[in-house]
This record gives C-alpha cells, structure tokens and sequence, in this order.
C-alpha cells in the first residue's frame, strides 16, 4: 500500500512532458498595440487593404470594451501592451515545398513531441496544417485535398489566393464586437486555418491542426474559419502541445464555423497546453472564442473537446442553430489539477424549427483546479419543437477544488422540450474498494474509473484522439485519489 | 435618482437619530438608495425588469384597519393580522396564540425595547438581504416578532396575513415578518400576502432562526392582484440538528419576486424548500433561491415547480454553494416548469458551486409542454382539451401540493390550481 501511494505521489508530481522550448530566430513584432502594430502585421502578411481597415475597426471597438470579469476565474490584469503580436519563425519567408526544406529545429521539435510530420503523412487520412507560433510553415495532402475541391491552407493564404470567400464569411459568425477577446483577435490576429468543403463534398480525409505556442511574449492569435457548403462533410481536429514557460502567456483564438445546407462540421480539441507548474506558476491564459452556425436546413454542428491543459480556460465553442432540422452537439471533458481555472462551457441557441441539440459535460477537479460549466441553451419564440438534453457531471478528488455548474436555460416555446440535469460527487469509495479489492492498484482504478466517468465524450472522438486523450487524462490524473 | 427612490426619500420618516432604531433605518435606506433599482445589467435581476414597475413614485400605504375578506383557509385559526403594514386587532384571533408563541410588534418593541429590534433588523440594513431587504428594514413601522420557546409544539399553526387595501394611486408597504424557534420546538406557520386591488409594491422580508433541534415548517403564499408588484425575501437560519421547511406559493400578482436564502452553519441542519408559482396573464415570477452548505453534514432539497400560460414569465434562479471543508454534504434540487401558451416564457438557471469534495449534489431542470400522449389519452376518454390541461397540470403540481400539512391551505391551494390551469378566472 505505502509503495502504490509513492508511485502515486510520483504521478501527481509529473512534470509536463511536452515541455521544452525550440530556440528558432524570430522575426518579432515590438510588444504593444497600437494602429501601427496592425498595420505592421496587415504589411507583412501582403494583406488587400478591406482586411486592414477590417482589424482597425476592431481595434477601435477593443478599446472601448470593458474587459470581463464574470468567469469565475482570478489572475492578475494582462497587460496588453506588454505583449509581441506578430511572431514568425523567419524561415517561413520563402515557403519550403516539402519536409526536407523545413527547419530541421522544427522537424526536431515535433520528433520530441511524438507526431513527426514524416509519420504524420503515413497516418490514415490525416493532413496536418501545422501552425508553429504565428504562420503557416508545412500543408501536407494538400494536392490530394485540392483533387477534391477542398480548401485546406493557411488563413494568410486564403486571404491571398480566396478573398472572396474570406471576405464573404470572416465575421459572420463571431462579429467583432462579440466580446473582448473576440475583439482582440479581430485587430491582431496572425494565421490561422481556412477550409471549404464544395457543395456535396465528404472531405477525403480528416483534417488536423497542430498549435504550438513557442516564442517568448508573444501571444498567439489564430483565427479559424471553417465553411461547409451544401450537402457536404468535414471532420476537423485541433491539437495542442506548448513548451514550459514561467510567464503566462495569452492565447485568444477565434473559430467561426459555417454549415450551410444538409453540410455537417465536426470539430474536435485536445488542448494539452502548459497549465503552469504545481505551484500555479506560469501557463497559458487560453480566451477562446468558438461558434458555429447551422445556417442551413438539416446542418449540424458538432464540438467534441479535451481540456487538459492551461492555466486558465475561458471557453465556450456554440451552436446557432438557424436552420429548420439543424443539430448542435457538445461534448466536453474538461481536467484542472493543481491551480488550474476552466470556465468552460457550450450555448446552444435554437432558432430553426425542430433543432435539437446535445450537451455533455463532464469536469474533473484535482488538487486546487476550479472547474466550471457555464451553459446557455436559449430556446427562440420561432424554434417549434426544439429539444434539448442537457448533462453536466463533475467528479471532484481532493478537498481543495472546486466543481461549479452555472447553466442557463431559457425558453420562449412552449413546444420545447427541455431536460437538464448534473451532479457533483467524488471517486465513491465503494468503486475503489471494489476493484482494489480485486488486485487493481489504486492509480489503475482511479484511472478505470475517470475513463469511464468521461467515456460519452470519448466515443465521440476520431480515434487517434481518443487514444491520446485517455494517455492525457491518465498522466494528469493517476494519483490524485491516494 | 429615480423618482420612485426620491418619492420614498420624501416621504422617509424614520425618527429620532438617536434612537437605535432610527439610526438603523437610516442606515438601512443609505444602503438601498447608494445601490439603487437594480436593472437587467445585474447578474441577479437578468430575467427581471423592474425598470417599469418601479418607475413612478409610490406613496405610503395609508393606515387603514378594515380591508377585504382575509383567505379562507385563515377562518378560526389563530392569526395575526396586518393591514396595510399596521397590526388590526379587530381581525387577528391573538387571544387564540398557541402555548408557548409570543409575539412582539415592531411598533411597541420600538419604543419599549429598542435595543431588541436593532439587531434584529441588523442584516436587512447592511444590504447583505439584497436592496429590497435593506428597504423594507428602513420603512418597517409595524412588523411582528415571533419568539417560540424552548420545547414548545403549538398543534395548530400560526398565520400571519398582510393585507392590503383597495388604492388609487401606486402604494409602498414593508411587510416584516422575524421568527426565532427555540431549542427543540415546533411551529407551522403560515405567511399570507393578500389583499384589495390598485398598483403597489411591497418590500417583505421573513426570517427564521431555529435554535438546535427546531423544526419549522413555514408556507408563504402571494396572492396579490395584477398590479401589485411583491418583493419578498425569506431568509433560514437553522441551528445544529434544526429542520426548516419553507414553501413558496405564488399564485397571484403582476410582478412576484421572491429571494430565499438560507445557511445551514451547524452541523446536522437541514432546509426543504419547495415552491410552486403560476404565471398567467402576463405574471413574471421570479424564484431566487441560494443554500449555503457552511458547515459539514448538513442537507438541502429543493423542489420548484412552475407553470406559465398566457403571456405569463417564470424565473428561477437556484444556487448551492458548497464551502471549503464542509464535508458530507447533501444537496439536490430540482426545477421543473410547464409551459402552456406559446406567449409565455421560461427561464431557469440552476447553479452548483463546490468547494469540498465529499459531497453528493445534483440537480436537474426540466421545461416543456404537457405531454401529448397523455392529453391524446384523456381525449380519446371524451375529456374536454381544457378539463384534461387542468388534469394534468394538476398532477404536475400536485407533488408540491400534496404534502402540505395545513388541511384548509391545501385544500384552497387544490382549488385554486384547477381553476387556473383552466384559464377560469371565477374559479377558486
């Protein structure tokens, strides 16, 4: 028993293990914000001028947004003119082609992190748009996506070689007035990912970004846009790894999803960035704001997302659902361990007539983590028969977390039909003595047991991202009930 | 300064200065006037507008001894009996107070003892009660003090009735109503705000300490016209081992709001909140519960059943707060609402928040409409569409209903249901 609690104490103890930090020379924007810094950034990235003057209306809207307060979360005031926007790895300048032009530092740094592109390449079906900090360095299967129709690039590229179509949906679903960090995002954002799905088009492959946070000071600020046209299909993953750091650093990304008739979008996260050490020192501030819109009749939208990382999670990736028949899916597995905050959640906005929608949320709480789920699911006087259910579990080990459900629920049609329901308890201590019993050590059964607690969601998730979701929660986890 | 604060400051009477009393009620009124009417802008008042109801300026109610018929369910019980915030002797049976119940007015303690109500009114006037709370203590003339003692159990339960009169122009009480349970004893108490029709606002505040080992079961009822706007706040204090039951009833007025706080600080205390609202015409009630779980071993239950017709708007706002090192906790709640008229509007907000981890709390909220087997079942049974609506939501609130332990208010509250579901206004 006292040998199981060591190797216990020693799992909870871990370090992060995707902590390192690849020394690559920059080209670096001079920290602050100001109109100047957006017109450096617009200059660089050879931007038309509607998309400059597009940041500079942000800008200004920014500034005069009171920064909010109502996540249930505490950290110092960000000083955003401390902050370097715009950080490219230098060479990204001339495009490398293939692997064997990219900077081998970085080709080392994903060896170390276990996804070399090499084998990435090999992987069923997985293209990979890797963003290293702020630009756009390797697109693979980029030929095989383009034989069927499908847009894969960097926003950076789409905004040169696809204006139109960027034009047309950037900002159509996260408004740049939305919140502060949306705002922000708008002003400076940097590179990011753009795909569109053709009109009755079931994208050939899964489409995979890996995010790395890598230079000092320098926030990162992708903006996603993602457009399924009519009758078409796109599973898309978003990974993340960052190396350790001992000073915050803010991410604020936005994600606009666009399903417009019949199309589906499934979205799915592992967020693994450095929720600082056990002492609460350092980490990633991660202000996401992610929307989709089922614009279109019998669309659907679905999130599926792992949180483990960060120090401070404020996230709620949202359904609009417009379309008459459209279905908005969430589901969550959310993890804070020493001094990590999530304030993470889902809305779910029913406008179209017999939209139905899905919300599965599960928090676990160790050490001094606070969890909370924030949710809204807004029922429209014009969404008849809308349906939605609604379940938010949190499981809560150690005396110093802290698990908080915060779910709004409004409902303008009688019609509705709406079920919510969540509970917060610890591991019982039947279970574990349930399986102790029959030999299992104690990190093994807590494991059992958090793998099941979290099982709804994982289902959800394309396989590959399962597997490192279950090695991700284990890693965090193990331990926590000694 | 909105001309409904400015017309209560003119009218603000709160005597001596240096009186304990006066002083509090300065106090209390400093503290609703700095935080002013809350607007949709406040996380607590979201889903309630007050900026109409509290727009125009309210006289005081005018004293006034005769008023309308008290509730049925009162007839031949012991009552207290206030009319327009002033204690009428001729229609309270305070002779027929059970054993072992003493009652104090706020108007006489005033005067004799002070130095027993000031601290008694000490919470409101903080604005740790919310603003109406803070306001109700500064303009309180004549509320009741009710000292249960030591081991007394009264078998039959007290009633204390606000009444109003019929008014002409929009009018302001502060009904209060304070309640301290001795060790070990027992009272049902039953708390009614009813009355005559016109505009008003009532500013209510209840509070209720249980010494350890009390049991109180308290039933509040509203039942104002469609112009009266009631601002209720109900507060529970039980002590080590003490039971507090306290049910909300609001079936009648424009604007109902009712805040129940309670804090279970001692171990082995224990709240059952349950309340059952309908909101028809163009109602919005509004339930704002928050239970905090201080100590270890401590329980709550809560049921809130609501039900919205017409344009009616139903609001409930529950929240658990579990703090740090309050082991072996029980929680649950539950709000379900039925919702019969596309005009009418649900929402619902159930909030945990958790800093122990040996705990067990849940809860769960359900909206929808009635459910179209069960109405295509009656149907097919020759029962009229309206008489199987009323039928089933009948049913639907009967699980708050049922356990009402006062014969007379169940049966009025049974009555009153059936007629509402159907939309009958002559019924009841």
């Amino acid at each position: 028993m006292s040998g199981t609690t060591q190797d216990v104490r020693e799992l909870l103890g871990q370090k992060y293990q995707a902590g390192f930090y690849t020394d690559i020379e920059q080209e670096q924007a001079p920290p602050g914000l100001n109109e100047d810094t957006l017109r450096f950034i617009s200059a660089k990235k050879n931007e038309p001028s509607w998309l400059l003057e597009w940041r500079l209306k942000a800008l200004e809207r920014w500034r005069a947004m009171p920064e909010p307060k109502w996540a249930h979360v505490h950290y110092p005031p960000i000083d955003f003119q401390a902050i370097s926007y715009y950080a490219a790895p230098k060479s990204a300048k001339d495009k490398p082609q293939s692997l064997d032009e990219v900077d081998p530092k970085l080709l080392e740094t994903y060896a170390k992190l276990g996804i070399p592109l090499e084998e990435q390449k090999m992987l069923a079906g997985v293209a990979v748009d890797v963003v290293f900090d702020s630009v756009s360095v390797h697109t693979t299967f980029k030929d095989k996506l383009a034989a069927a129709g499908v847009i894969f690039c960097s926003f950076a590229e789409a905004v040169q070689k696809h204006p139109e179509l960027v034009r047309r949906y950037l900002g159509s679903v996260v408004p740049v007035t939305d919140n502060y960090y949306a705002a922000l995002n708008s002003a400076v954002f940097s590179d990011g990912s753009f795909v569109y799905i053709p009109k009755g088009t079931r994208c050939p492959m899964e489409l995979s970004t890996y995010f790395r946070i890598n230079a000092m000071n320098s926030g990162q600020f992708e903006r996603t846009l993602i457009i399924a046209d009519e009758g078409s299909y796109v599973s898309y993953l978003e990974g993340c790894t960052a190396p350790m750091r001992d000073e915050n650093q803010l991410h604020a990304a936005v994600v606009e999803l666009v399903a417009l008739e019949r199309a589906e979008i499934k979205y799915s996260t592992v967020q693994n960035w450095y929720p600082g050490d056990e002492n609460g020192v350092g980490g990633i501030y991660n202000f996401v704001t992610k929307r989709g819109d089922c614009r279109g009749a019998h669309s659907k939208i679905s999130w599926t997302q792992v949180e483990t990382g960060s120090a401070i999670t404020w996230k709620y990736p949202s359904c609009v659902l417009r379309g008459d028949h459209s279905v908005g899916e969430f589901y969550s597995v959310a993890l804070t361990n020493h001094h990590q905050q999530a304030d993470t959640g889902t809305k779910m906005v029913h406008l179209g007539r017999n939209t139905r929608s899905t919300i599965i949320s599960k928090g676990i709480s160790a050490g001094r983590g606070q969890n909370a789920y924030r949710g809204l699911v807004r029922i429209a006087k014009s969404a008849e028969n809308a349906r939605n259910y609604t379940q938010c579990d949190s499981l809560l080990m150690g005396d110093k977390c802290g698990a908080h459900t915060f779910p709004y629920i409004e409902v303008k049609n009688a019609s509705a039909k709406i079920e919510h329901e969540a509970s917060t308890s610890k591991i019982s201590d039947d279970q574990l003595f349930y399986l102790r019993q029959r030999g299992i050590r104690a990190e093994d059964a807590v494991n059992l047991i958090v793998n099941g607690f979290c099982k709804e969601v994982f289902k959800e998730l394309p396989m590959e991202f399962a597997v490192e979701a279950q090695k991700l929660l284990g890693i965090s986890l193990e331990g926590a009930v000694g | 300064m909105s001309e409904f604060i400015a017309a209560l400051e003119r009218a603000f009477a709160p005597g001596a200065a240096s009186s304990p009393i006066g002083a509090l009620r300065r106090r209390a009124f400093e503290t609703f006037a700095a935080r002013g009417v809350p607007s949709l802008r406040d996380e607590d008042w979201k889903y309630t507008d007050l900026s109409r109801v509290l727009a125009a300026p309210c006289a005081l109610s005018p004293a006034a001894t005769a008023s309308s018929a008290l509730p049925a369910y009162v007839d031949g019980a012991a009552r207290l009996v206030f009319v327009n915030g002033v204690y009428s002797a001729a229609l309270s049976a305070a002779a027929a107070l059970p054993a072992g119940v003493t009652v104090h007015r706020f108007d006489e303690l005033a005067t004799r003892a002070p130095d027993t109500l000031a601290p008694l009114l000490e919470r409101q006037a903080t604005g740790r009660a919310g603003p109406f709370a803070a306001l109700s203590a500064a303009f309180a003339a004549d509320g009741v003090y009710v000292d249960v003692a030591a081991d007394a159990a009264p078998d039959s339960p007290l009633h204390v009735v606000f009444l109003r009169t019929d008014t002409a122009e929009p009018a302001f009480s502060a009904p209060q109503l304070l309640v301290s349970a001795g060790h070990h004893s027992r009272l049902t108490l039953v708390e009614t705000h009813a009355g005559g029709a016109g505009s008003r606002v009532s500013a209510a505040v209840t509070e209720i300490r249980l010494a350890d080992g009390a049991t109180v079961d308290h039933y509040r009822i509203v039942d104002e016209p469609a112009a009266a706007s009631h601002l209720g706040n109900v507060y529970l204090q039980p002590g080590r081992d003490a039971i507090a039951t306290s049910w909300s009833f609001v079936v009648g007025a424009g604007l109902a709001r009712v805040d129940l706080h309670a804090e279970l600080a001692a171990p082995g205390a224990a709240v059952v909140l349950n309340g059952l609202f309908l909101a028809t015409g163009k109602a919005h009630v509004d339930h704002h519960v928050r239970i905090d779980h201080a100590a270890p071993h401590t329980t709550s239950a809560q049921v809130y059943k609501g039900i919205a017709n017409d344009r009616g708007r139903g609001v409930f706002n529950g929240k658990i707060v579990v703090h740090p090192d309050a082991q072996k906790i029980s929680a649950t709640q539950a709000s379900n609402n039925l919702l019969l008229s596309d005009d009418a509007e649900i929402d619902t907000k159930p909030e945990l928040e958790i800093y122990a981890d040996d705990v067990v709390c849940q809860h769960g909220a359900t909206i929808g409409r009635l459910d179209d087997d069960s109405l295509f079942y009656l149907r097919a049974r020759g029962v009229p569409r309206d008489v199987a609506e009323a039928m089933l939501s009948y049913g639907f609130a009967d699980e708050v209903v049922a356990p009402v332990a006062v014969p007379a208010l169940k049966a009025w509250l049974e009555a009153r249901l059936t007629g509402a579901a159907i939309g009958r206004e002559d019924a009841a």
